[in-house]
C-alpha cells in the first residue's frame, strides 16, 4: 500500500480508531493490532513476500534468545553467523543474483569464454533492505551484549514490521523503537496534532514536489542524448530535488504516521541542503542508516584497520563503508561508484581537517560557507546523475552532453512554476531548520495555523500529481 | 483524543466544502461569462444540453473532431442539413471508455440522438492513455461527477476532474485553436514516427482489447436502446495501415451483424495532401470533403 493512495487514506483512519478506541485497555492489544494491520499493509502490495519478514522475525526471535543465554563464545558466533546468513541470503538472493551472475557472464565473455545467460526473473520484495537492517540490528546488539533481547514474539513482529516504516525506513534499531512497543503509550493532542503537520508536510514534499519532477526528470534522462546542455544541468538538479523530495516526504509521513499511534521514529534528514562539506550532507540525509552503517560496520571496520594501518585505515574503513552503502541501494555498477566517490570526497575531507579550518579562518566564515556549501552542492549533483543513469556509460554520455556549447543555451524544458515552488520551500525549511520539522509550527495562534494548513492542502490539489508512482526508495 | 477528533474532521469537512464550494462557484461563473458552442470548445460538458434532440451524435477522438474545429462544425451541420452534437474529443481524451462516459451522461440528461457515428481509431483499443486523466478541459458538475462515481470511473482520473479546476490551464485550453494549413506532401519519416507511437502501447495482443471493447458495445448498446442507429467509420488519413486495423474490424464483424450497426472503413477514402494538415487529421477542406462525398 503507497502512503500517496486512497487506500491508506482509509486504512489510517481504520487502524486509529481501532488502536485508540477498541485496543485502548491493553498495550498487547494494541501491539497485535499493529501487527495485523502491518502485515495487511505489505500484503496489499504482494502476499506472497509475507512469508519473508516472517522468517526473519521468526529466525531473529529465536536466534536472539539463543545468543543471550550461550555463554560460550565459539557458539555465539555460529549463531551470529546463522543469523547474518539467512537475513544477507535473503538480501542477496532477492536484490544481488542477477546482477552477480550477469558480471560473473560479463568477466568471462570479456575473456573469450563464453557463457549462457542465466539470470532470474526475480521480484524485489519492497522493504527487504530496510527491514533486514532492523532484524539485523536485533541480533547484532544482542551479540555485542549491547541489549537483552525480548521474550515477546508479538512485539518483537511489531518491531520488524511496524507499517510506518516497513517499506522504505527510517531503520530504526532494536534498542531505539522496540522498548516503545512494552510501554503505555497514551494519546497525546500534541504529538498526535504534530504527527498530522508532518504528514501534511510529507504529502506536499511527496506529490507537489517529488512527483511533479520526475516526468522531467525521467523525460530528461531517457532522451539525453537530443538534448542541450543546460537542460541537462537542469535534469540533475531536478532529480537532486526528486529524491530528497521523495525520500524525506516518506520519512515526513512514516515519522507523522508513528506518532498518532504514541510512536516516536528517528530524524531521517536534517535539511541535507544546506550542508557546507559531503561530511555534513552525510550527517543529514538518510541519517538513520549512516547511523547503521556507522555502527556496524565503520566503527568495527575503521578500528581493526587503524591498528593495522593507523590513519590510513580509517580512510579504507570509510571507503569501504560508502561503497557498501552505495551497493545497499542496489545492484548496479552506478551505485557503487556513487559510493566510492562519496568514500573518497569523505576521506579527502578526514585528511584534510587541519587544511579546511585554516582555509576558514583566512577567508571568513561567510566567505567559506558559501564556497563549502557550492562545492558540496556540485559533488551532490554530479553524484546524483551517476545514481539516476541506468549505467556507467549512460552516465557518461550524460556528463558529454553537459560539456557542450549548448551549455550556454537556455533550457528547452522550463518548469518555472515547479521550479519556484521547490525553492520556496527549500528555503522555507532553511529557515524552519531548527525545529523538529518544516511544519513544526504550534507556536503560531490557530487562525493562523490553520491558514498555513489550506494553503498547502490548496497547494496539493491544485499542483500535486495523483500517479501511481512508488516512493524512489521502494525498490531499494 | 475529543479535541484531536473534532478538530480533524472539522479540517477535513472546511476543507471538504470549501473545494466544492469553489468549483461550483467558479464553473458556473465561467460558463454564464462565456457562453460557448460546440464549434468553438472541445469541452463536452460546455455543450451537452438537457432535453434534446439531435439527428447527428458524433463520437472518437481528433480525427472526428476536426469536423467541428475551426467553424467546421456549422459547414458540416449546412452540408449535411442535420443538427449535430460532435462529443469526440481531442489532445488524446477520446478513448473508448471516456466516449461512453461522455455518451451515456449525454443521454442521461434526457436529450436524444438519430444517428451514432462512431468515428473509431483502432489504437484507442489497445491502450488507457486516451482514457486516463485529462478532464482538464471540462468545467466542474456535480451531475458529471456523480455519473462517473457511478459509471466507476477511474478515480485517479477522478480526481484529475477535480483537480484542474483550481489551475487557471483548464480555462484557456477551452477555445480550441488548431492547425488549418495544407500538407504539401506525403512524409514517410513523419508517418513512420507516429506508427512507432501506436506500436509502443501497453496492449498489443488482439485479446488484450476485449476491456476497451467492452466500453464500445456498452456505447452500441445504448444507442440501440434510445432507437438511434449506429455507424463506426474508420476515418479517412494518409498514414498506412494501423496496427491491428484488421484484428478491430474482424471483431466487430463478429460481433455485429451488418444490418445492425454500419461499420465503413474509410481510411484510404482520401488519399489527396492537401485535404490534411498532417497525416492523420483532415484540414478544413478535407472536412468538407469527406463531409459532401461520405457522410452525406
Amino acid at each position: 500500500m503507497l502512503f500517496n493512495s486512497f487506500e491508506f487514506l482509509l486504512f489510517l483512519p481504520i487502524v486509529f480508531f481501532l488502536y485508540w478506541f477498541a485496543c485502548q485497555k491493553k498495550i498487547e492489544y494494541q501491539n497485535i493490532l499493529i501487527l495485523i494491520a502491518s502485515y495487511f499493509f505489505y500484503a496489499w502490495w504482494d502476499w506472497r513476500f509475507l512469508f519473508l519478514i516472517i522468517l526473519s522475525t521468526v529466525v531473529d526471535y529465536f536466534l536472539g534468545l539463543s545468543l543471550d543465554k550461550e555463554s560460550s563464545d565459539k557458539k555465539r558466533k555460529g549463531l551470529m553467523a546463522f543469523s547474518l546468513i539467512i537475513n544477507l541470503g535473503f538480501l542477496a538472493y532477492f536484490k544481488y543474483f542477477n546482477f552477480f551472475i550477469d558480471s560473473f557472464i560479463q568477466a568471462f565473455n570479456s575473456v573469450g569464454v563464453h557463457l549462457e545467460d542465466r539470470s532470474l526473473n526475480i521480484i524485489l520484495p519492497v522493504g527487504i533492505s530496510f527491514y533486514t537492517f532492523q532484524t539485523l540490528s536485533y541480533s547484532l546488539d544482542i551479540y555485542r551484549k549491547q541489549m537483552k533481547p525480548t521474550k515477546n514474539f508479538v512485539a518483537f513482529a511489531a518491531y520488524v514490521s511496524f507499517f510506518p516504516q516497513l517499506v522504505a525506513g527510517p531503520i530504526e534499531r532494536a534498542k531505539d523503537l522496540l522498548p516503545q512497543f512494552f510501554k503505555n503509550r497514551k494519546f497525546s493532542y500534541e504529538k498526535a496534532a504534530d504527527g498530522m503537520r508532518q504528514i501534511l508536510l510529507g504529502f506536499f514534499k511527496k506529490v507537489v514536489i517529488a512527483d511533479a519532477c520526475a516526468p522531467l526528470v525521467n523525460q530528461i534522462f531517457e532522451t539525453h542524448l537530443t538534448l542541450s546542455g543546460s537542460t541537462l544541468v537542469l535534469g540533475g538538479i531536478l532529480f537532486i530535488i526528486q529524491i530528497y523530495c521523495d525520500f524525506s516526504g516518506y520519512s515526513d509521513i512514516a515519522i507523522g504516521t508513528a506518532r498518532l499511534f504514541g510512536f516516536n521514529l528517528t530524524k531521517n534528514f536534517d535539511v541535507p541542503y544546506k550542508s557546507t562539506s559531503t561530511t555534513e550532507i552525510w550527517r543529514r540525509w538518510h541519517i538513520t542508516l549512516g547511523n547503521w552503517a556507522n555502527t556496524y560496520v565503520f566503527n568495527p571496520l575503521g578500528m581493526s584497520q587503524a591498528k593495522k594501518y593507523g590513519k590510513k585505515g580509517l580512510f579504507i574503513a570509510l571507503v569501504v563503508t560508502f561503497v557498501l552503502i552505495g551497493f545497499w541501494h542496489g545492484a548496479k555498477y552506478t551505485f557503487l561508484l556513487f559510493g566510492l566517490i562519496h568514500g573518497i570526497v569523505l576521506s579527502l575531507e578526514l585528511a584534510g581537517k587541519k587544511r579546511i579550518k585554516k582555509i576558514k579562518q583566512r577567508i571568513g566564515m561567510a566567505a567559506f560557507n558559501i564556497s563549502g556549501w557550492s562545492i558540496t552542492m556540485f559533488i551532490w549533483w554530479f553524484t546524483c546523475i551517476i545514481f539516476r543513469s541506468n549505467s556507467i556509460s549512460e552516465s557518461v554520455s550524460y556528463f558529454k552532453g553537459i560539456c557542450s556549447t549548448s551549455l550556454f543555451t537556455i533550457p528547452t524544458v522550463r518548469p518555472l512554476t515547479l521550479l519556484l515552488i521547490a525553492f520556496s520551500f527549500l528555503i522555507l525549511e532553511r529557515i524552519q531548520s531548527s525545529k523538529e520539522h518544516t511544519l513544526f509550527i504550534p507556536h503560531l495562534i490557530k487562525p493562523f495555523r490553520w491558514a498555513i494548513y489550506f494553503l498547502i492542502v490548496l497547494l496539493i490539489i491544485s499542483f500535486g500529481e495523483f500517479t501511481k508512482d512508488n516512493f524512489i526508495y521502494f525498490q531499494f | 483524543m475529543k479535541k484531536f477528533i473534532l478538530n480533524s474532521v472539522l479540517f477535513f469537512i472546511i476543507c471538504f466544502v470549501g473545494i466544492f464550494a469553489y468549483l461550483f462557484w467558479m464553473s458556473n461563473h465561467y460558463e454564464n461569462t462565456k457562453p460557448v458552442n460546440n464549434a468553438t470548445t472541445e469541452s463536452n460538458l460546455m455543450v451537452i444540453p438537457q432535453n434534446k434532440e439531435y439527428d447527428l451524435c458524433f463520437l472518437g477522438a481528433s480525427t472526428a473532431r476536426v469536423l467541428s474545429r475551426n467553424g467546421n462544425h456549422d459547414r458540416v451541420e449546412k452540408i449535411l442539413n442535420k443538427s449535430i452534437i460532435n462529443l469526440a474529443q481531442g489532445g488524446g481524451r477520446g478513448g473508448v471508455e471516456k466516449n461512453y462516459i461522455f455518451f451515456s451522461y449525454f443521454l442521461e440528461q434526457g436529450n436524444n440522438v438519430k444517428q451514432l457515428i462512431y468515428f473509431l481509431p483502432p489504437q484507442c483499443l489497445f491502450t488507457d492513455s486516451y482514457d486516463n486523466l485529462k478532464m482538464d478541459i471540462e468545467p466542474f458538475k456535480f451531475s458529471f461527477l456523480k455519473h462517473g462515481i457511478k459509471n466507476k470511473m477511474d478515480i485517479a482520473t477522478l480526481f484529475n476532474y477535480i483537480q484542474t479546476k483550481f489551475t487557471s490551464g483548464w480555462k484557456s485550453v477551452i477555445l480550441s485553436q488548431e492547425q488549418n494549413h495544407s500538407l504539401e506532401k506525403i512524409d514517410t519519416v513523419a508517418i513512420g514516427k507516429n506508427l512507432a507511437n501506436f506500436t509502443r502501447y501497453e496492449k498489443q495482443s488482439p485479446a488484450e482489447f476485449t476491456e476497451k471493447f467492452e466500453y464500445l458495445k456498452k456505447i452500441v448498446a445504448l444507442a440501440k436502446e434510445h432507437d438511434a442507429k449506429v455507424s463506426i467509420i474508420f476515418q479517412a488519413h494518409l498514414m498506412n495501415e494501423f496496427p491491428h486495423l484488421s484484428e478491430v474490424k474482424n471483431e466487430l464483424k463478429k460481433q455485429y451483424d451488418q444490418k445492425e450497426i454500419d461499420i465503413v472503413d474509410l481510411s484510404d477514402s482520401l488519399k489527396e495532401p492537401s485535404y490534411f494538415y498532417d497525416h492523420l487529421h483532415l484540414n478544413t477542406k478535407g472536412a468538407v470533403e469527406f463531409t459532401k462525398k461520405f457522410l452525406k
